[in-house]
């Protein structure tokens, strides 16, 4: 199945997500719209995300209500409340930001910016930052490997025997290459009109789909109950 | 008289912050729907004076131009860059590193989304130019998983979207395999039936001949001398190499090639190193089975094959990067393990930004240097020592690529394994690369080199192993 969220959608959840945190209301209108997003990650069949969260998330209710009130040593209470509730309270937020990673496309995103006006150096310096994300990736794997050819040590025990070093031989390579790159990229984007003035459009033409309104109003409605003295 | 696509009229550059003239008194002119290519050394001017047709020098590369270039009615440092941009499209040498996106769609829609055009008539545009180089099997697709020669493709359409009167290709066969250069060449030869005006710098020329009407020869920043195809055609392979250009009749140098296969044999008493029955990949893929080859310090080794048939993935088996899936690697008749063959073993990177790490070259070479006491000799023999105190990252890539090659010797490394190493190479410095094997072949390293130049293959290598799929 085919499952894009507009990335209007995505944010109005964001949105949702931070309101349930912040009102601080019943456990089960949390539960629920945990539930609620949860939903879509099995819909589309990734399971190691709908999977993975729903198992952390059992795991920090499970703390929370069986085990925290059995323990009274400060020295354990205070991490493990704060791993089982504190942390747990942002899993609706973090869910969210999987889905901007994964129901929306960084072309969506950027096309959302121009549609509201955003300044052009903002759009611009947002697309770059994506853009140099998988270019960093590569170069890391292939310093790795150089270092594996110069017998320096490249494991995670070197950034805690000489972290100053490690760091060093593995930025420099990184930071000459990005700078190499970033001046190519500007010379073919000055070539493609990057520099115009004028408004630009866009080829993606953002459009809500019945997805998007059944979340809309689904996130929604734990928190109208909420209000409403429901829950 | 018609009035001329590009016309350079005395034309010299100074780069801001240097002294001397790096262009002097260039006079050019083009017709609309003529294709010229510009060939010469490395540092002669050709990419440098291609900037002045598209704005680039010297409104964002900066120094001081005398005289005029005019591409159609726009005037170099007079016009501003976005002028240009309708009327010049450009492709550049690296696949890697002129796409703006991530996605190839996107990509193509890049210019025109800035030009503002209607969203409607930007779909159907893309749709059109994709089907017009036959790439729609290209489209919506993530760029970072293309190989090189899909993304020089994307970067040609993307560069033709606006469809400029004008098309500045920069080197742009350098990185690709023949496969890839010929889907390039069809791209070309569709532009030229438009009526597009065509200017190419390029080092390989052999692809040329059938749709260029015209080279230039530059040579330190200037003009020297010109030829119609049928001239450049008549020039023998010899001439050209007097020139400092490369062959334009492959036919011989691929004849050469074919008598170097390697042939399997039992490789026991003559190679040092030697496969059998070798299975290699990664996790879940094989990509080669069954291989079996032979490495020795007596001969130059070139591994050739089409992109994606698995040159890379030997060279980190052989190197010890990945374990080979199958098969045995043996070192003197005895089983090597990965662990050990990565202690013995160097890649010599073909960006080898990667691999350098250290302030000055003296360090570098002696960062875990086995052997410091060679240090002078190594130096010496590949002709750093004036260099020394210098900066890795301040060094031309020749010179970069032989102090990887030092940090190898020094730390006692017997396997070095090149990673196309004459890819954007002019004939003199592919020809001094040449020698520079012929030197490492007198030391007791294995030599063994990646490569889908078909004149290095040729001239130096002793032995091919052509990889097929």
């Amino acid at each position: 199945m085919k499952w894009r969220f507009d990335p209007r959608t995505i944010l109005y959840l964001l949105i949702i997500s931070q309101l349930v945190l912040f009102l601080d209301g019943s456990i089960l209108m949390e539960i629920i719209t945990v539930i609620i997003l949860i939903i879509p990650f099995f819909l589309t069949r990734q399971l190691y995300w709908g999977i993975g969260i729903s198992m952390i998330y059992i795991l920090q209710l499970l703390a929370t209500f069986f085990l925290l009130p059995k323990i009274t040593s400060p020295i354990l209470l205070y991490p493990l409340s704060m791993v089982s509730n504190g942390f747990r309270e942002l899993i609706p937020g973090m869910i969210v930001g999987i889905y901007a990673i994964k129901f929306t496309s960084l072309g969506e995103w950027i096309s959302l910016f121009k549609k509201w006006h955003f300044p052009k150096f903002f759009t611009i310096t947002f697309a770059v930052f994506f853009r140099f994300f998988p270019t960093i990736q590569q170069d890391y794997q292939q310093i790795r490997n150089a270092m594996a050819f110069r017998g320096i040590e490249r494991g995670v025990l070197s950034f805690i025997k000489q972290p100053r070093q490690t760091f060093e031989f593995i930025l420099i390579p990184l930071l000459m290459n990005a700078s190499q790159v970033a001046q190519d990229l500007t010379i073919a984007a000055l070539t493609k009109g990057l520099s115009m003035p004028g408004k630009q459009t866009s080829l993606i033409q953002l459009q809500m789909t019945k997805f998007d309104y059944i979340y809309l109003t689904a996130s929604t409605l734990p928190l109208i109950f909420t209000l409403g003295g429901f829950l | 008289m018609t009035a001329q696509a590009i016309k350079s009229t005395k034309a010299s550059f100074q780069f801001l912050h240097t002294d001397n003239f790096f262009l002097k008194e260039i006079n050019l002119a083009v017709h609309p729907g003529e294709c010229v290519l510009i060939c010469g050394k490395s540092g002669s001017g050709k990419t440098t004076f291609s900037r002045l047709l598209n704005g680039l020098v010297p409104n964002y590369i900066e120094g001081e131009l005398t005289g005029e270039v005019k591409t159609y009615n726009l005037s170099a440092g007079k016009t501003s860059i976005k002028d240009y941009v309708q009327v010049v499209g450009s492709v550049f040498q690296n696949p890697k590193t002129q796409h703006f996106t991530a996605n190839t769609s996107s990509e193509l829609a890049l210019p025109l989304e800035n030009i503002g055009m209607a969203p409607e008539k930007i779909n159907k545009k893309v749709t059109e130019t994709a089907q017009k180089f036959h790439i729609e099997h290209l489209l919506d697709r993530d760029i970072f998983s293309l190989s090189g020669g899909e993304k020089q493709q994307i970067a040609m359409a993307s560069a033709t979207v606006l469809d400029p009167q004008v098309l500045v290709l920069d080197e742009v066969s350098s990185n690709l395999d023949q496969e890839a250069i010929s889907c390039l060449q069809e791209n070309i030869k569709q532009k030229k039936a438009d009526g597009t005006t065509i200017i190419l710098t390029e080092h390989r020329l052999a692809w040329t001949l059938n749709f260029v009407d015209r080279y230039v020869l530059f040579n330190s920043g200037q003009v020297i001398k010109e030829w119609t195809n049928a001239e450049f055609r008549a020039l023998s392979n010899n001439k050209l190499a007097d020139l400092g250009l490369r062959a334009t009749d492959l036919s011989s140098k691929k004849q050469a090639i074919e008598k170097k296969k390697q042939i399997h044999q039992d490789f026991k008493n003559d190679y040092l190193l030697h496969t059998e029955n070798l299975t290699i990949g990664y996790k879940k893929t094989t990509v080669q089975t069954n291989l079996g080859i032979g490495l020795d310090p007596n001969k130059i080794i070139g591994i050739t094959g089409k992109n994606g048939v698995g040159k890379t993935t030997l060279a980190n088996t052989l190197t010890g990067l990945l374990k080979p899936l199958g098969g045995k690697i043996l070192w003197q008749e005895k089983l090597i393990s990965a662990k050990e063959l990565r202690k013995k073993s160097f890649l010599v990177m073909q960006n080898t930004n990667y691999q350098l790490f250290s302030d000055s070259v003296n360090e570098e070479v002696s960062l875990n240097a086995k052997h410091p006491e060679w240090k002078e000799k190594v130096l010496e023999q590949l002709n750093l020592t004036a260099l020394a105190k210098r900066h890795p990252m301040s060094l031309s890539d020749g010179q970069k690529q032989r102090v990887a090659i030092a940090s190898a010797l020094l730390s006692g490394k017997k396997l070095l394994i090149f990673d196309e190493p004459t890819s954007g190479l002019d004939y003199t410095n592919m020809q001094r690369f040449g020698t520079l094997l012929r030197m490492l072949k007198q030391t007791d390293v294995i030599i063994a080199i990646i490569t889908h130049d078909v004149e290095l293959a040729a001239d130096w290598c002793d032995e091919i192993i052509p990889l097929k799929q």
